[in-house]
């Protein structure tokens, strides 16, 4: 009973700390709408409403992780549960509480997994955003786009391209219409419900599950057959486990407006 | 002699009543210094990789409010479904069953069997229980309603895909996860065309693990 006091106790003295304005500094503040998903719900396409909600202008950063290991020393490399991250969690990282780099404090942190970045968003007193709300905030070109370029092409561009060795800072590719950086062309994000992806069986019929094994299946499903860029990003996800960590994969915080 | 057992049977009592408050123990006939050699054991694995780990309060069909670590003790057989369920569930709790009944004897009291609801919202606690009865589960079976946030995560930890589908309803993967009596995942078998004997297999490695 004390262990639970004391548990919400500074829950509680964490938002405090964090509340009021403070709480949605960084954040862009995204209007409602409608999102389409890529792919279709039983061969319609499918219109979901998006509630205006908060998210970070950019992802986090190695030094804004690191400050969260260091106030929560079970996120340490050395420390990590196996359960809750694979074995190159961090590994970019000199050391527990030592990133190694300096040229890197201000790009985004990779290597961490789902459980990992959660959890950070709980302690921010956040969340992350949806697979919704991510798509749908990221389907906004950039403020300077070329003029008659589709951002899918775009998109492809920077897919196109490896992952640099070292990777660039944050708010260092492009702004898009909403106000938001780099959701295209820096990393690849975590999303909340990233495992709602099912290209795969289905379990409401029986016959449903064998020509779904094909991983063009999918395909078949989606609203804009062109769309290759979306195909990447739902494939990545499917692909996924909560406790995997890939170089290129970091994530970024959401909140509700209704909490403010 | 009238008086040794007037010293003994306060202690008798107490001891009896220390382990019923964990249910793991109560299958287990173990004297007291076995008992807390395997509680550190188990603190030390559930600082590793252990599900149980993962505070919050479940509420089982019983109505009563758990949390995951008081399933430790037993092997847990567990899967994610829900209630309304057309096809896939019901055929997933019958193959639970099927494998419950393949068990041998001197396994039985050491496997329990664990259902997590995906429906936060209509597989209340009373739901469960008229579910449970319904297919006719016994008491060897515990059935978990979470709030959605709860829910998403033991579906992250047990690497299940699902989504709620507008209208109601879920579409979902199908995976058996073996926990074993400290909540590390011991096996883990995908799909509903499953072989129970193989199953039951993976069961008894897990209970040698223990």
């Amino acid at each position: 009973m004390a262990i639970l006091v004391l548990g919400s106790f500074s829950a509680f003295s964490q938002r405090k700390m964090k509340g009021g304005d403070a709480a949605t500094a960084g954040m862009v503040r995204i209007p409602a709408g409608i999102y389409h998903p890529f792919l279709k719900a039983n061969n319609k396409t499918v219109s979901v409403k998006i509630h205006s909600f908060y998210l970070d202008a950019h992802a986090v950063t190695n030094a804004e992780f690191l400050d969260f290991v260091k106030a929560n020393p079970q996120w340490t490399r050395s420390k990590v549960s196996r359960l809750f991250a694979d074995e190159n969690y961090l590994k970019q990282w000199a050391g527990d509480f030592n990133i190694g780099n300096d040229r890197v404090l201000n790009s985004p942190v990779t290597n961490v997994s789902w459980f990992a970045a959660e959890s950070y968003a709980k302690w921010m007193g956040k969340r992350l955003p949806t697979m919704e709300e991510w798509e749908y905030a990221a389907n906004s070109a950039p403020v300077n786009a070329p003029k008659g370029e589709k951002l899918s092409t775009m998109i492809l561009g920077w897919y196109s391209r490896p992952t640099p060795a070292v990777l660039p800072p944050v708010e260092s590719t492009f702004k898009n219409g909403f106000g938001v950086y780099d959701m295209h062309g820096l990393i690849w994000e975590w999303v909340y419900d990233f495992n709602s992806i099912i290209t795969g069986g289905d379990s409401r019929s029986a016959g449903a599950l064998d020509k779904q094994f094909y991983c063009a299946a999918g395909s078949l499903n989606a609203v804009n057959k062109e769309d290759y860029a979306s195909f990447m990003r739902f494939a990545f996800r499917e692909s996924l486990k909560a406790n995997y960590t890939v170089a290129n994969l970091g994530f970024r915080c959401a909140t509700d407006v209704d909490q403010k | 002699m009238k008086n040794r057992i007037f010293k003994i049977l306060p202690a008798l009592m107490l001891s009896v009543i220390l382990f019923s408050c964990s249910k793991n123990d109560l299958h287990e006939n173990k004297g007291n210094a076995d008992a807390e050699k395997e509680t550190v054991v188990q603190k030390e694995s559930i600082a590793q990789n252990s599900l149980y780990q993962v505070s919050g309060e479940w509420t089982n069909q019983n109505g009563k409010k758990i949390n995951l670590d008081q399933l430790a003790g037993k092997v847990q057989v567990t899967a994610m479904i829900f209630t309304h369920c057309g096809y896939a569930c019901p055929k997933m709790v019958d193959n639970m069953k099927a494998i419950e009944e393949k068990l041998p004897n001197n396994l039985k009291n050491k496997v329990d069997f664990l259902l997590i609801s995906f429906d936060a919202r209509n597989d209340t606690s009373a739901r469960l229980k008229q579910y449970a009865s319904q297919k006719q589960l016994d008491n060897n079976w515990t059935l978990l309603h979470g709030s959605a946030e709860q829910i998403r995560m033991m579906s992250m930890l047990l690497q299940i895909q699902y989504s709620p589908l507008q209208g109601g309803g879920f579409t979902h993967s199908n995976a058996i996860t073996i926990l074993d009596q400290h909540g590390d995942i011991s096996g883990r078998i995908e799909g509903l065309d499953i072989n129970v004997g193989q199953v039951v297999d993976a069961i008894k490695e897990a209970v040698a693990k223990s």
